[in-house]
């Protein structure tokens, strides 16, 4: 779901393909409880528009509010080991997987690699913590980056494991306004997970 | 479907359409023989190159504010004094070399002057004679106006091609006109060796003229054939490096004895090592990390055996070896893990982070009392650690 | 097989019928979107930094391939340039010529900002992805941050244009004449264009445009960037307000 390379150069030659085939199921939530996958439920302050699942990526579900480039919620619901977050249509292509064993900053690498694997650039982890996930013991993770263009971003997420599943949620807008504009929101949502 | 409604004179229009089709295309057919370009030439506005230079300058000014080049000062003069030193003082000026931070062994050169050069080549030169010889090779590319010639090329081939997949389309045969494509594209990549195989010779004689020592060039493709046979990737280890340039344009084995013949009818030199070693040391770790994100483990561990063996930077090298084992996973790897983050942490260069490896590896198994020294001694090496509060967490677990 | 090879014949069809339309037409559509937020009126003597447009003019081979031109494109970026000037020749606003200040990290990131902007208003406002959090709602802003803009240029607006067109090359004519016969359709040309209008106090995308035009309007004459140009202000809280008054 992650994009980093969009500029505005290839954007026609983009739209022009998104125009041509059928329009998303792009679906109103909030505010209120969301439920995402099988294995959590999540609480909005305000209304987001929410992206289908996407099995490819292992993705629950993906939520924005001013359009994905601009603010991005990613949530996994129980990724198993030996599952990646990336998904490409070559199969020899050697990617970062998920392993059960991982330690928390491991984890937090698993992420992030995989998001710079898709493009995100200057990747970096800038505070690791333990935070609740729901009842379960999980950590919550800060990081900046930037597109490719240039653009740079700021990110927030919470990962935890059950039993050998991973589950994350992530966030990612650009640092100028927009992740400002949602971290108190985003933040109330990290705050808000509870498991089903 | 639609032809079905057609009436039967249709046979004879197409037939006809074909004949005019053919004869507009031949009419826009253009020269691919062109002189290579004079030093600080430029194009006209009104012609195809002055297009092609139009739109790469307008990527060139989207890559200078983009994220992904690397702007240090010392290294970017670095590599832009060797270009000059290849290029020769004439030509120096056309070229602009941007380092980029991807971790793929690869260099481009835009038909504008806009060279760029991959952090994941410098990550593998041994010295300034083998990236001179790098960058002598792509300004060749430049010289000779290969993207010129190759543009010119796709447009004469897709002409030619319109004819077969239109014609064929028209008459139903769908699969014909692929194929047809197919064909037309795989004339374009022949066009392409001949250019790579140019700025081979060429580029040989650029950086043999600036002084640097000849078996550097062929080395370059030797260590990359090497390197990709130890690959975890079944197709790189079949094509030599993908992603790169040299992916389309294969580093074959006769590219390689080309350079090697070359070079050893002229007396042999002396690589330059230590200015180059002295430039990209400091980012030596940044791009090992980001080698490694590629996770392909075999080529991480054949590349930092290979610097090991040059015995530099040791602590970063043997902290890195334990990190390609930890992410690998394989039978045995958390021993060996442990046992270089333990070696890295008797050399000064080792980074901080070793320690908080170290720490997990030992906790992994089962030594909680020296992984807590190792954490420990993490968070006095990194006071502002990004996860300090975590490694608290390890060290006293009830958060007292 | 079969069945995709006559949608995609139907689809080129479709192109070619709406291209052709657009010749005998000339056809200059324009979709204009204004913000929801509050906005004041833009006072009298506003100063506005035009950004220099980006624009990109190239040439359709025989077979399709899009080769740019830089004479067509630079020649578009002075027509279009002189035409909004003259947009503005008949108020009290001044327009000022801007290029990007890449020296200054701050001003670079609210350009880049202002691009995925841009690219986003593009992907759900004008290509079948609305978002419901959108609805109702042209709220897009840039954030108070633009005030460096403000503050450096002395400005209250900033107007970004983005304009890209296709020409058919005579060979290419010749070619879709032909396969016109033969039942296939080709695209002989294509003009698109957006603009934006940022406030420059409060970031917002006060008012965003989208032009599209037939091959029939050419931007490389004067006369064809005046259409577009006119297509491309239209309604904008700056000119548009004195056109009318012009006009009553």
């Amino acid at each position: 779901m992650a994009h980093f390379n969009v500029s505005p150069r290839t954007f026609f030659a983009i739209i022009a393909l998104i125009g041509l085939s059928a329009c998303a199921s792009i679906s109103a939530v909030g505010p209120g409880p969301v439920e995402i996958g099988k294995s959590y439920r999540i609480s909005t302050g305000e209304v987001w528009s929410k992206y289908p699942p996407q099995s490819r990526t292992n993705t629950a579900a993906t939520m924005t509010i001013d359009g994905t480039i601009l603010n991005t919620l990613s949530f996994v619901d129980g990724l198993k080991p030996g599952e990646s977050i990336i998904y490409t249509s070559d199969r020899d292509k050697l990617i970062p997987k998920y392993r059960a064993d991982m330690s928390a900053s491991e984890l937090v690498d698993f992420v992030l690699d995989s998001y710079s694997a898709q493009g995100l650039a200057n990747g970096k982890m800038t505070d690791l913590r333990p935070e609740k996930f729901g009842t379960l013991d999980g950590y919550r993770f800060d990081f900046t980056g930037a597109y490719k263009s240039g653009l740079e971003l700021s990110g927030t997420g919470k990962i935890a494991q059950q039993g050998d599943n991973l589950h994350i949620i992530i966030f990612y807008a650009p640092s100028e306004y927009y992740y400002g504009l949602r971290k108190d929101e985003v933040d109330g949502i990290l705050a808000s997970v509870s498991l089903l | 479907m639609l032809n079905r409604f057609k009436p039967v004179l249709f046979r004879y229009p197409l037939r006809l359409a074909l004949l005019a089709l053919g004869s507009t295309a031949l009419m826009s057919c253009v020269s691919t023989d062109v002189p290579p370009i004079e030093a600080q030439a430029a194009p006209d506005d009104a012609t195809d190159e002055g297009g092609i230079w139009y739109v790469t300058d307008k990527v060139e000014k989207d890559l200078q504010t983009s994220a992904i080049v690397e702007r240090d000062p010392a290294l970017n003069d670095y590599v832009s004094t060797v270009a000059c030193r290849v290029t020769g003082p004439e030509y120096c000026k056309d070229l602009r070399v941007y380092i980029v931070k991807q971790p793929y062994f690869n260099a481009s050169m835009a038909p504008n002057g806009m060279m760029q050069v991959w952090t994941g080549l410098l990550l593998r030169a041994e010295n300034e004679d083998q990236l001179a010889y790098v960058l002598g090779h792509e300004f060749a590319h430049y010289r000779q106006r290969h993207s010129l010639k190759q543009w010119r090329q796709a447009k004469n081939m897709s002409n030619a091609s319109l004819i077969f997949s239109v014609g064929a389309a028209a008459a139903g045969a769908g699969a014909a006109g692929v194929l047809g494509q197919a064909a037309a594209l795989a004339r374009l990549y022949g066009f392409s060796r001949e250019a790579e195989r140019e700025s081979d010779d060429l580029g040989f004689d650029f950086f043999v003229a600036a002084g640097y020592a000849p078996g550097e060039a062929a080395r370059t493709w030797e260590y990359l054939i090497a390197e990709a046979a130890e690959s975890s990737s079944r197709r790189k280890r079949k094509s030599v490096a993908r992603a790169s340039v040299f992916a389309t344009h294969p580093v074959t084995t006769e590219r390689v004895e080309n350079l090697q013949a070359k070079a050893a009818a002229l007396p042999a030199g002396t690589p330059r090592r230590e200015a180059f070693l002295a430039v990209t040391k400091p980012f030596l770790q940044q791009w090992l990390e980001q080698d490694l994100t590629l996770r392909d483990f075999g080529s991480s561990l054949f590349l930092t055996n290979t610097l090991i063996e040059d015995g530099d930077a040791l602590g970063v090298l043997y902290f890195h070896r334990a990190e390609i084992y930890r992410l690998r996973r394989a039978d045995g790897d958390n021993d060996l893990a442990l046992a270089d983050y333990q070696t890295a942490s008797q050399y000064d260069d080792a980074p901080p982070e070793n320690w908080r490896q170290m720490g997990d590896a030992l906790a992994k198994a089962g030594k909680t009392d020296e992984a807590k020294t190792a954490w420990a001694t993490y968070l006095e090496k990194a006071p502002d650690a990004p996860d300090r509060l975590l490694i608290q967490s390890y060290l006293d677990p009830d958060g007292a | 097989m079969a069945g995709s090879f006559f949608t995609l014949k139907q689809i080129r069809l479709l192109i070619l019928i709406i291209s052709m339309g657009a010749v005998v037409t000339a056809c200059v559509t324009s979709s204009v979107n204004t913000t929801s937020n509050s906005h004041e009126a833009p006072k009298s003597g506003a100063q506005i930094l035009l950004i220099q447009p980006d624009v990109e003019l190239s040439l359709i081979t025989a077979s399709g391939l899009r080769e740019p031109r830089a004479d067509w494109s630079k020649q578009a970026q002075d027509l279009i340039i002189a035409e909004i000037e003259k947009n503005f020749a008949g108020n009290d606003h001044e327009l000022r010529q801007h290029s990007l200040n890449m020296d200054d990290a701050h001003e670079v990131q609210l350009i880049k900002l202002h691009e995925a902007v841009g690219n986003t208003i593009l992907l759900h406002r004008f290509f079948n992805q609305p978002l419901p959090s959108k609805k109702d709602k042209f709220d897009w802003s840039l954030g108070p941050g633009v005030a460096t803009l403000a503050d450096n240029y002395d400005a209250d607006y900033a107007l970004f244009i983005f304009a890209r067109g296709a020409y058919a090359s005579a060979a290419r004519q010749a070619t879709a004449l032909v396969l016109a016969v033969a039942g296939v359709g080709v695209s002989t040309g294509d003009q698109a264009a957006f603009a934006s209008l940022v406030n420059l106090k409060t970031g917002d995308i006060v008012w965003f445009n989208v032009t599209v035009t037939g091959s029939g309007v050419d931007m490389r004459k004067p006369s064809g960037a005046e259409s577009v140009v006119k297509g491309l202000m239209k309604d904008n809280p700056l000119t548009n307000h004195t056109n009318d008054k012009a006009k009553s």
